[in-house]
């Protein structure tokens, strides 16, 4: 089975690749696969980690993450913080230019921090520029930035990406904005083209930071088989993902190393509550002990189950014994659903007055063959339960940011969601969070996740988040499945390579192609 | 049951059959070290380089290795070069033999060596939490007996001059709300005197440190299981937030426990194998040296056990260390030649002990990725066709090649350069832990043939100095799951950790 899995890998391999260049002894530049294409190149829409990705070779922020994760000046070259902590004085350097030879000054800080915060531009980031109440261009290469509580730290928080204020007609700016496939950047790289499953790169002339790299392609490949044997053939140089079981693969080919990537990403079920059957916490209770989790993992290979928001090594996550995972409880979950007055019908559908409990379920595109299989075998687990699950349909990103986040058009949805190390889960929780689109509303999380964020004592943060996810870890707003350990895979003709954590390509204009000087 | 060289290797291979029987693989065409000429490692030079090494050692004389593997208790060396050292104490305890003794000494080395990694970090993490905290007075709760803890906390990790009398000095402040009788039992601590009123706990973990510098085995045995517990020393009262029906406290774990714990079982590696005929002398070098100290006289008098002679190499079988100086090393021998310094002199073109810059490090992991089959080839000629497959099947290899790249790992942690560290250990780390066998949870711990539990927890040393704090600690996590010792380890890393996320909000995507 094994064999013959190889071999048709390498068949769709070769056709595949006929439309990439011929074979070569070294590089012409910079190719890596996606599992899911960037679906947008506006930083203001960033939403997956695709697009982070791509976004960091692309745009620049005012302060960006350094090698040791510190804050380094990117756009900005001096800030001065009054006394009272309230007041950050920027100077934006002089003499940039975007990639269309305009001007870079002061005017696009204040206008991209007005379009993040604008509500009509939707940006699923609004709120990590909450803490700014008032950004003013004072000069032409000054802003004031004035904050809504005193910040003694506040350059981490500006590492969002600098947008160009001449490309838009106001701060409302929404996803179907053209810039989303026409952007102007101030990154290493500019768009050259965009053909199907690919974004093509060529050096900015009027980078910060240039590169050393001519050229970079972001291919869409979702077929783990031909991410591999592209990376054998040297097709392409980098793999961003490489699940446990292609990692033997990968290592015995000698010509790629096999990297940690740390994106402290988790997976989950979301339940929606607007379904008036998820509303209610015994009937998501029942849905999660309905189903052999560890089943469903090993599936897919090695991962670390998780019973709340947070991976297991986190130091948020919650390891007292008042938390635990939940193991698979057919009788309990019964019970949770006699409870509030389900019943089984003759066919053995739970059913409440006469209505079968039957849930639409879906994952992302972006899952892969991974998603499929896990979502596949949970629809099998509650059919058997008897909960009436759909045939799980895969959507794409543009779907999704429409079906799931606009819309809330879903019953049951399998996803994942990946953390830089502030592991900040406000968003999906607060009942006024950006990525709520589960429509979780509690008090009490409310007022937790507001004192953790407030919260200058790093122990009082900890017991503040351990108890968000005590909290959730009850509450279920998702089935929390499992943490996998994330490889990324990079040709040894690629080097100084620096995979920066969450954003991995914040140090890329440093790498360098052997034979590429 | 006997086993063979040739067994003792198809024992340990584990690797899925399908991945390496099924023909060409489009994942073999070729090798992308670039093609510019480079200094690289001659055969000679390795030759050289591996002569007196363990490798060269059991390639050259396989029987020697089988009859290591013959010997009652021999399966406990398959679970030792797995890295599976609960197995492998018990295959050894069952077993009465010369060659049980000293494997059950090397479980015992390995552990410390783990130990003495840890308390390290622990050192370190505690007294920089220490600074923080000191340092956002304005910003953190204040403790009851936060500002003795403190002190016990930097006087522990070894810091002298001004900056420790100042959280001496701050120590001795009075301290509202506090229990007199564990203020007077933390002051007694940390001056040296009466340790009366501290927590049953902290007091015995104390003695457990007092037995262990004295080698008193007996205590040392009698307190173990008491003291061996995640649990910390004493939980110091930061306050509450009665609306959420949150506590807040700030942990202690005291630096003493960790290093005691290594010196247990440095006590017991010398009482079981420093006297044994042949590889002996470098179980005792070991001790010595990962004492920090003189042997304290009831360990020299300890009686020590008749032997049957065995082969000196045999004291390295599986370990990381390449050869007796290089093991010498590892331990800490000021001046001693570790294995990396003589690759360096091997190739005088690369200057490696002075590499520090982005470039250099590229350099260096194209002369490794070069001279591990440089090595491979060299051990391969140095024995017949059973040593050739035992280099094949147990990877020789790359134990040479590991260590250098560690080695280096670590000099450029203690050299701040942690960052272009970090490239060298992700180099070296086994992406695929379980691939070949192993514990059955070496996928989770990582721990394998390849990741020793003192490597992992360097490498968290080296992600932390990176400023990669999460990243150390999924490496540690799963460690301190399986071994409540840890436990402070990942504490403090992940109040570090926490600490750098206050007042940040951070960004969440889907994957």
């Amino acid at each position: 089975m094994r064999h013959r899995r190889k071999w048709l890998g390498g068949v769709l391999v070769l056709t595949a690749l006929l439309a990439l260049p011929a074979a070569r002894g070294l590089a012409e530049g910079f190719e890596y696969a996606e599992d899911e294409l960037a679906f947008t190149l506006n930083p203001l829409h960033e939403s997956s980690m695709a697009e982070t990705r791509l976004n960091e070779l692309l745009f620049e922020s005012l302060w960006g993450p350094g090698y040791d994760g510190s804050p380094e000046p990117r756009l900005a070259d001096a800030y001065e913080l009054s006394p009272d902590r309230k007041t950050l004085t920027v100077y934006v350097r002089e003499n940039l230019l975007w990639s269309d030879g305009e001007k870079l000054d002061a005017e696009d800080v204040e206008f991209t921090i007005r379009a993040y915060q604008n509500p009509r531009t939707g940006s699923p980031d609004r709120s990590r520029l909450s803490f700014i109440k008032k950004a003013s261009a004072v000069a032409e290469y000054t802003v004031r930035i004035t904050f809504v509580d005193p910040e003694p730290e506040p350059l981490p928080k500006l590492y969002f990406k600098i947008l160009p204020e001449h490309k838009f007609e106001g701060t409302a700016v929404e996803r179907t904005n053209p810039f989303w496939f026409n952007p102007v950047t101030s990154g290493a790289y500019e768009l050259a083209s965009q053909d199907l499953g690919t974004w093509s790169l060529r050096p900015n002339p009027n980078a910060v930071r240039s590169p050393s790299i001519t050229s970079v392609k972001a291919r869409e490949m979702p077929d783990k088989n031909q991410q591999v044997s592209s990376l054998g053939y040297g097709y392409i140089q980098a793999m961003i993902n490489v699940p446990a079981q292609y990692l033997p693969e990968v290592e015995r080919s000698r010509a790629a190393d096999l990297i940690p990537y740390q994106s402290k990403s988790w997976w989950y079920v979301g339940m929606n509550g607007k379904n008036p059957d998820l509303k209610k916490v015994g009937v998501r209770n029942a849905v999660a002990r309905a189903l052999d989790l560890d089943e469903a993992l090993s599936l897919i290979g090695e991962g670390y189950r998780i019973s709340g928001p947070f991976v297991p090594s986190s130091k948020y996550y919650n390891h007292s014994d008042t938390v635990r995972l939940i193991d698979q409880d057919a009788l309990e979950a019964s019970q949770l659903l006699e409870a509030l007055g389900y019943a089984r019908n003759d066919g053995g559908t739970w059913e409440k007055g006469g209505k079968p409990l039957k849930l639409r379920l879906f994952f992302r595109a972006g899952m892969g063959d991974q998603g499929q299989t896990v979502a596949l075998n949970l629809q099998g687990q509650l059919r058997r339960f008897g909960i009436d699950a759909s045939d799980p349909v895969a959507m794409d990103k543009s779907v999704w940011n429409e079906k799931v986040f606009d819309h809330r058009d879903f019953d049951l949805v399998l996803d994942s969601w990946s953390f830089d190390e502030n592991e900040n889960i406000y968003d999906l929780f607060h009942s006024n969070g950006t990525q709520n689109f589960v429509g979780y509303n509690n008090r009490e999380v409310d007022s937790l996740l507001e004192k953790a964020i407030a919260e200058t004592d790093p122990a009082a943060k900890v017991a503040y988040m351990q108890e968000v996810h005590r909290v959730l870890a009850q509450e279920l707003p998702y089935v929390f499945l499992w943490s996998l350990r994330s490889y990324t895979a990079l040709r040894r003709e690629v080097e100084s390579v620096f995979v920066q954590p969450f954003y991995y390509f914040s140090q890329f204009p440093d790498w360098r192609l052997a034979g590429e000087d | 049951m006997r086993f063979a060289a040739a067994s003792l290797a198809l024992a340990i291979l584990a690797v899925p059959v399908g991945l390496v029987g099924c023909g060409p693989d489009p994942a073999d065409t070729g090798d992308a070290t670039p093609s510019a000429p480079e200094p690289t490692l001659t055969d000679q030079a390795a030759s050289d380089l591996l002569d007196g090494s363990w490798m060269a050692a059991a390639v050259v004389d396989p029987a020697a290795l089988a009859a290591l593997l013959d010997a009652p208790g021999g399966e406990g060396w398959l679970h030792l070069y797995h890295g599976d050292l609960v197995a492998a104490s018990l295959a050894f305890e069952e077993a009465d033999s010369s060659s049980a003794r000293l494997g059950m000494a090397r479980v015992h080395l390995d552990y410390a060596r783990a130990l003495l990694t840890a308390a390290r970090i622990h050192r370190e993490a505690t007294l920089e939490l220490a600074r923080y905290r000191r340092d956002h007075r304005d910003q953190v709760r204040t403790g009851t007996y936060e500002l003795v803890l403190a002190g016990i906390s930097a006087r522990g990790a070894g810091l002298e001059g001004p900056e420790l009398e100042a959280f001496l000095a701050a120590a001795s402040a009075p301290a509202d709300g506090a229990d007199t009788h564990l203020m007077n039992g933390l002051t007694g601590h940390l001056r040296g005197g009466s340790r009366a009123g501290l927590p049953d706990l902290y007091h015995d973990r104390l003695a457990y440190a007092d037995a262990a510098a004295a080698a008193d085995l007996e205590t040392l045995a009698s307190l173990e299981t008491r003291v061996l517990s995640a649990a910390p020393d004493l939980r110091d009262p930061l306050g509450q937030d009665d609306e959420a029906g949150v506590r807040f406290e700030g942990l202690h774990y005291d630096p003493a426990l960790l290093p005691a714990m290594a010196r247990h079982h440095l006590s017991r590696a010398w009482v079981l194998a420093s006297s044994l005929e042949g590889p002996g002398e470098t179980v005792a070098e070991a001790v010595r040296l990962g004492w920090g100290g003189e042997l304290p006289p009831a360990l020299l008098e300890a009686s020590r056990l008749p032997s049957e002679p065995l082969p000196a190499w045999t004291a390295l079988f599986a370990s990381d260390a390449v050869d007796r100086a290089d093991h010498a090393f590892a331990w800490g021998e000021p001046g001693a030649s570790s294995f990396a310094s003589r690759l360096d002199a091997a190739v005088p073109e690369l200057d490696l002990s002075g590499a520090r810059s982005s470039e250099q490090v590229d350099a260096l992991l194209r002369l490794v990725a070069d001279a591990e089959s440089v090595f491979g080839q060299a051990l391969a000629a140095a024995g017949g066709d059973e040593g050739a497959a035992l280099v094949a099947d147990l990877e020789l290899a790359r134990v040479p090649a590991d260590r250098a790249l560690r080695t280096w790992m670590m000099t450029l942690t203690d050299a701040d350069v942690a960052v272009q560290g970090k490239r060298l250990g992700d180099r070296s780390l086994d992406a695929n832990p379980g691939s070949r066998g192993g514990a059955v949870d070496s996928a989770r711990t990582r721990v394998s043939y390849r990741n020793d539990r003192a490597f992992l927890l360097e490498l968290a040393r080296c992600l932390w100095r990176a400023g990669q704090t999460g990243a150390a600690l999924d490496l540690v996590h799963p460690l301190a799951e399986r071994d409540p010792a840890l436990q402070p380890v990942k504490h403090y890393l992940g109040q570090l950790d926490a600490a750098a996320s206050i007042g940040q909000q951070g960004q969440a995507s889907q994957l």
